[in-house]
């Protein structure tokens, strides 16, 4: 479903992905987690085509990134979305069945079709009771159940999410797991990136640790034992020293 | 009644009830995309527009109309440039389009006050030619924003996601500031270039303390405008006052009449 294959990514002098190879199947759970700066984001980015790596290469559904067509077959949940609409003056299908827009095509109005599929994409999250709910009345929780509605109304066939647990309580973490759980029974290709790297393992099939490079299947430590607090630590000493190497070389 | 019979008087109600609705609606947008002040950036160029076109012999909304669409292109560009600072951008243009019309009017010798109707708005020098123009630019203004209000829902709502699901993002983008542009230059006439933001947010704002759904806010931020464009109207005919103050003033009696009705409601609740 997606390949990539030795992608490099540098923002200035500070390599944010370095070597990255990843292949994910059809039906799978990747859950990638790492600590911050690890360019997690960075590598849904690529993924998406939203910044073009300096090297290697990114194919979706079979088809170069730059070529791809059919983004209505990925959905996508973003990390900002929830937080910054917190009091949106818009009722909770408004939302979800916004998330048709570009698959209804310009100058086209959104009709009974879309209506339905959205109503579909809140029943799979448990949202449906609350269609009619502005958006500013729910919790973090419910905000972020209706976000991934609004990814699901396109029939993904893969969805990609950005720190889905982002406001959403440890209460509710739990909810969020069983939801994703029925989604990989249900068949959906999903990409997670999640600094909660326990809750992630509670579910994803396959489990990234992502530090520049891809370190380990094991989240919780790196091969050779290390936290990734320590990892992080010389590893920032050694992106400066590159750096100043790289600068002073010209 | 006796405010019908005078031509000058239908010709503003018919420019006033049409810049009522295109105003809100772009409106809305500029606010839920924490926008507000490009309008009155805009609106400033707006004024250089004017100035250009009573110092040339030009129509001087079409003269302001072509001036908002340059700036409105050079702040998308500003915007991108500083991505993280896009205030700065709005700053520029807003000083620029002072600076020039600063200098326009000086070379036209302050056109004898007559730059002032434009400032203010005046519904006695709203002419046919006038209503033409707002008709030719607000309705393909109106039309354009409602085909493509999904798409501005999307974007409004999330960018990032809007950009992702294949929308053509860059230009929309481009699209939705060239209506702004042209729905500031059309309104200028009813109610002056340095109220014309005031029309375009006020409604939301009282639309959005009544409202829960996107649609219900759009509608009442429409309903609001043309009470206010009416009865602000009705105020300068009769009390001789100046338009664009009177539609300002009555939005923003209308906004505290609904503070104290909604902050009334959460108490008795």
């Amino acid at each position: 479903m997606i390949d990539l294959t030795d992608v490099h990514f540098t923002y200035g002098c500070h390599p944010v992905l370095d070597g990255i190879s990843l292949h994910v199947q059809e039906g799978e759970v990747v859950g990638i987690t790492g600590p911050n700066g690890a360019g997690k984001s960075t590598l849904l980015y690529v993924i998406m085509g939203l910044i073009k790596p300096q090297s290697g290469e990114v194919k979706i559904l079979g088809v170069p990134v730059n070529k791809f067509k059919d983004w209505h077959k990925i959905g996508y949940v973003s990390q900002k979305a929830a937080l910054f609409n917190r009091s949106y003056p818009a009722t909770v299908l408004e939302v979800v069945i916004s998330g048709r827009a570009a698959m209804r095509g310009l100058f086209r109005f959104l009709g009974r079709e879309d209506k339905r599929r959205a109503e579909e994409a809140l029943e799979r999250v448990n949202m449906l009771s609350q269609r009619y709910t502005p958006l500013s009345e729910l919790s973090g929780g419910q905000q972020q159940r209706v976000m991934i509605a609004r990814a699901l109304a396109v029939q993904p066939r893969i969805l990609i999410m950005d720190e889905p647990t982002n406001g959403v309580d440890a209460a509710n973490l739990a909810g969020l797991a069983q939801l994703f759980k029925n989604l990989h029974n249900d068949g959906v290709t999903m990409i997670l990136v999640s600094h909660e790297s326990e809750w992630l393992s509670s579910f994803a099939s396959k489990r990234v640790c992502l530090d520049r490079k891809i370190c380990s299947c094991s989240c919780h430590y790196y091969p050779d034992g290390i936290r990734w607090r320590d990892c992080m630590n010389s590893r920032q000493e050694k992106i400066s020293l590159d750096c100043v190497d790289s600068l002073v070389r010209g | 009644m006796d405010i019908f019979q005078y031509d000058f008087m239908l010709r503003a109600l018919v420019g006033g009830l049409l810049v009522g609705v295109i105003c809100p609606i772009i409106g809305l947008f500029v606010t839920l995309r924490r926008m507000s002040m490009i309008a009155d950036a805009l609106s400033h160029v707006c004024l250089s527009g004017v100035a250009a076109g009573l110092l040339m012999g030009a129509q001087p909304v079409l003269a302001a109309a072509a001036f908002a669409l340059g700036g409105s292109f050079l702040l998308e560009g500003l915007r991108e440039k500083y991505k993280n600072y896009s205030e700065l951008s709005i700053a520029i243009i807003l000083s620029a389009g002072v600076a020039v019309a600063a200098i326009l009017i000086g070379l036209g010798n302050g056109f004898n006050g007559g730059i002032m109707s434009y400032l203010f708005g005046s519904i006695v020098l709203i002419t046919v030619e006038d209503i033409y123009v707002i008709a030719l630019i607000g309705i393909p203004v109106l039309l354009l924003t409602m085909f493509f209000i999904k798409e501005l829902f999307a974007i409004t709502f999330d960018e990032e996601t809007a950009l992702v699901s294949g929308l053509p993002v860059k230009l929309i983008n481009v699209c939705f500031m060239a209506l702004t542009a042209l729905t500031i230059a059309v309104s200028l006439r009813i109610v002056g270039i340095l109220l014309v933001s005031s029309l375009m947010v006020l409604p939301v704002a009282v639309a959005m303390q009544l409202a829960k759904s996107f649609r219900g806010t759009l509608v009442a931020a429409v309903a609001t405008g043309e009470v206010a464009v009416l009865v602000g109207l009705m105020c300068s005919f009769y009390l001789d006052l100046s338009p664009g103050g009177a539609i300002v003033m009555t939005l923003v009696l209308m906004l505290v009449l609904v503070f104290a009705l909604t902050s009334r409601r959460t108490a008795t609740a």
